[in-house]
């Protein structure tokens, strides 16, 4: 015989997972009693996280840095709603994550039983898919299905929530039918669709471009397509744009990169993509980050063509000339094959000459330094010039993570996690355990804020304990620098509600959470704190002062166009 | 931000039952997009079918409802009835059926059953379109 609990993790070890992310209670702690031998032979890893939140985060990271499903548990009331953030920053970036809570018996649902919280019509509107397991021979297919909706079509995560009356009881182990293929009605994969006559439509439209220009998000690396976007781009002579979670899709010193566009984009990005004539958008969905105003990049009556595995993203901003549907990387090598088949037929240098001038010249704004301060764009620089070329990196939310979408330079797919389409503070840190343990081989470093990183900063014990040597590098201002600059700019510099006090010390921290911690004041000292850190190989803190007053340019105004761009302190030019 | 001087748009829904979770979800997608029901059926048929019927005042998210409805873990389509009439009848409790007139209006336990005509579906399901006509 076999209780609802072994069950559960058979059906989770068939599935191929390797690590759990979590915390115990109540109505989860029978899933803990069925892994026990499990932890003790090593087929199973269990993070213990110090908050729900953080264990959702670094199932996310293990998912976006390796592809593969991370999975979460919680117990039932506030274990389970812990997790409700986590689990609505995996939706908006298409993260595939597998969440699995406890609930109260079936018997005392609806009673407002001891930590009793109905999770699953909680959680339904921010995940892929929410399902409650009725009885004890469902969990098999439910878990099977559950990984089939968080990995297939637009990925996304998924919540299965067990009454832990359900954990507890037993079956004949011969009983039992595991599925082979998912047996999940009312859900279908996105098909690829390869309609010759829209390839040839498209290719046609990309060479005949006077300004061709390639828009790439996040889709790009979720269909490991860098390759064939990169094949099509050198065909094409066209330059590279990216959403900002699309910076994980393409190496950035690839000569023909101009840098993410949009809100807090790089200017020669989102001018270029502004100046194009024709736009290949290739696995992203034109967030109003993207494109801050539908109207202004209507305006310019370019034509449009779209490659989304999603086809309710096609034309849910723009509408497209042109739109493809299915996996990015099957779709993009087609339209190469179409290219090359009609040849190249316009001389592109005037408008490479074109890109080039605007990337020179909006150059000069971004490089300024002042004596005395630790300049953002240097602090990045300084920190890729030490980390190796295929170093994971993940952000929190704020300025620094504004700062890291201009001036850091992923160079392998799959590198910059960070949450963009939530913008959820406290992301950093648990993303970056997650995706050292998915994968160890890799330097992992969390860029955040001080105010980003205290939001689930506890779990640095977890990193600790653990054994998970992440570096935390925080950019220390001691204040919200985004809320803060907003103001400052737009709010007629009314700074409310902003500010920190000079709590805590950073360097104490970290010690007293048993990680190396470091003072960086200076480039010199952060480049041999970061070394050290990765010599040492265990968890570590490095702090780094920065301005409060220190901006995120280039930036808008709030609601503006791309063509509104800020790229200079406007405090200094009054 | 009820658009009642518009005309009245009706789908039908074809899901998978596995709890009245379908429902909510169905209603919320409808919730988020500030749209409202104007009338709304369910039943559940044969094995685990379960078919939805709305009529919604026009709204400018009509679409990205659609859209969204019809990639809807367990929703197998999303049929938009085009430019459907309504017929109302109306059963009272003894089981009797008439065509809703102003002069016998409905009391109180009366249901009133919104039929509606049409002669062309427009079919989504999982990213593919379909459209038919009923001639």
């Amino acid at each position: 015989m076999i209780n609802g609990a072994r069950l559960t993790i058979n059906a989770l070890k068939r599935e191929g997972v390797k690590v759990i992310f979590g915390i115990p209670g109540l109505s989860n702690m029978a899933l803990y009693d069925a892994f026990l031998e499990d932890l003790i032979s090593g087929e199973l890893r269990h993070v213990l996280m110090r908050h729900e939140q953080a264990a959702l985060h670094a199932a996310d990271g293990y998912a976006r840095a390796s592809g593969i499903p991370g999975v979460a548990t919680a117990t039932s009331g506030p274990g389970a709603t812990n997790l409700l953030t986590g689990l609505a920053t995996a939706y908006m970036d298409s993260s595939p994550v597998v969440a699995l809570t406890g609930n109260v018996p079936r018997s005392v649902i609806g009673k407002m039983a001891f930590q009793e919280a109905d999770i699953q019509g909680m959680a339904q509107s921010m995940v892929k898919w929410a399902v409650r397991v009725r009885t004890l021979n469902e969990i098999p297919e439910v878990i099977k299905n559950a990984f089939h909706v968080a990995v297939t079509g637009r990925p996304g995560p998924v919540l299965v929530d067990v009454p832990r009356d359900i954990f507890g009881e037993k079956v004949d182990e011969s009983a039992i039918k595991w599925p082979e293929e998912p047996t999940i009605k009312g859900y279908r994969p996105f098909p690829t669709l390869i309609d010759k006559t829209a390839i040839k439509r498209a290719a046609e439209l990309l060479v005949n471009a006077e300004r061709p220009i390639i828009l790439v998000g996040a889709g790009v690396a979720w269909a490991n397509a860098t390759k064939e976007v990169l094949e099509l781009a050198e065909v094409l002579q066209s330059p590279i744009v990216s959403t900002l979670p699309g910076k994980s899709s393409v190496p950035h010193d690839h000569p023909l990169f101009l840098g993410p566009m949009g809100y807090y984009g790089r200017v020669e990005a989102s001018f270029a993509a502004l100046e194009s004539d024709v736009m290949l958008v290739i696995g992203a969905r034109l967030s109003d980050r993207t494109f801050t105003s539908y109207d202004e990049m209507i305006e310019t009556r370019k034509k449009f063509i779209m490659i989304n595995v999603d086809p309710t993203d096609t034309e849910r901003a723009i509408p497209a000339d042109v739109a493809l549907y299915g996996d990015a990387k099957v779709l993009t090598k087609e339209i190469t094959k179409a290219v090359v088949e009609i040849g190249l037929k316009k001389d592109r240098s005037p408008w490479l000459k074109r890109v080039r001038e605007l990337k020179e010249y909006y150059a000069q704004f971004y490089y300024y330094d002042e004596p005395g301060k630790m300049k953002p764009w240097k602090v990045l620089k300084t920190i890729r010039q030490v980390l190796p070329r295929d170093a994971i990196v993940t952000t929190g939310v704020g300025e620094h993570q504004m700062w890291a979408e201009v001036f850091w330079e992923v160079l392998e797919p799959r590198t910059f996690l960070s949450s963009t389409g939530m913008g959820t503070m406290g992301f950093g840190l648990p993303a970056a355990m997650g995706a050292k343990l998915a994968r160890p081989d890799k330097v992992v470093v969390d860029l955040d804020g001080d105010g980003s990183f205290l939001m689930t900063g506890t779990n640095l014990a977890t990193a600790v304990d653990e054994n998970i040597p992440i570096i935390a590098v925080v950019f220390d201002n001691r204040t919200l620098g985004l809320v803060r600059q907003v103001q400052d700019l737009f709010f007629g510099r009314r700074i409310v509600g902003v500010d920190y006090g000079p709590s805590p010390d950073f360097v104490k921290l970290a010690e007293a959470f048993g990680a190396l911690g470091f003072n960086a004041d200076s480039y010199d000292a952060l480049a041999e704190s970061l070394k050290k850190a990765m010599k040492e190989n265990v968890p570590a803190v490095i702090r780094v002062p920065i301005d409060k007053e220190e901006l995120a340019l280039p930036t808008l105004p709030p609601g503006g166009r791309l063509k509104q761009v800020i790229v200079r302190d406007p405090r200094k030019s009054s | 931000m009820t658009q009642e001087s518009r005309p009245e748009r009706v789908v039908r829904i074809v899901a998978r039952y596995r709890d009245p979770s379908i429902l909510e979800v169905i209603l919320a997608h409808v919730r988020k997009l500030f749209m409202d029901v104007s009338w709304f059926y369910a039943w559940r048929g044969k094995e685990d079918i379960i078919e939805v019927y709305m009529g919604l005042p026009d709204h400018k998210n009509f679409a990205l409802l659609v859209g969204n409805l019809h990639k809807t873990p367990l929703v197998e389509k999303v049929e938009v009835l085009e430019d459907a009439g309504i017929i109302k009848w109306v059963a009272d409790r003894k089981g009797n059926v008439r065509r809703l007139t102003e002069i016998d209006g409905v009391k109180e336990y009366d249901m009133v059953i919104n039929v509606p005509i049409f002669s062309k579906v427009t079919e989504y399901s999982w990213g593919e379109k379909r459209g038919k006509d009923l001639y």
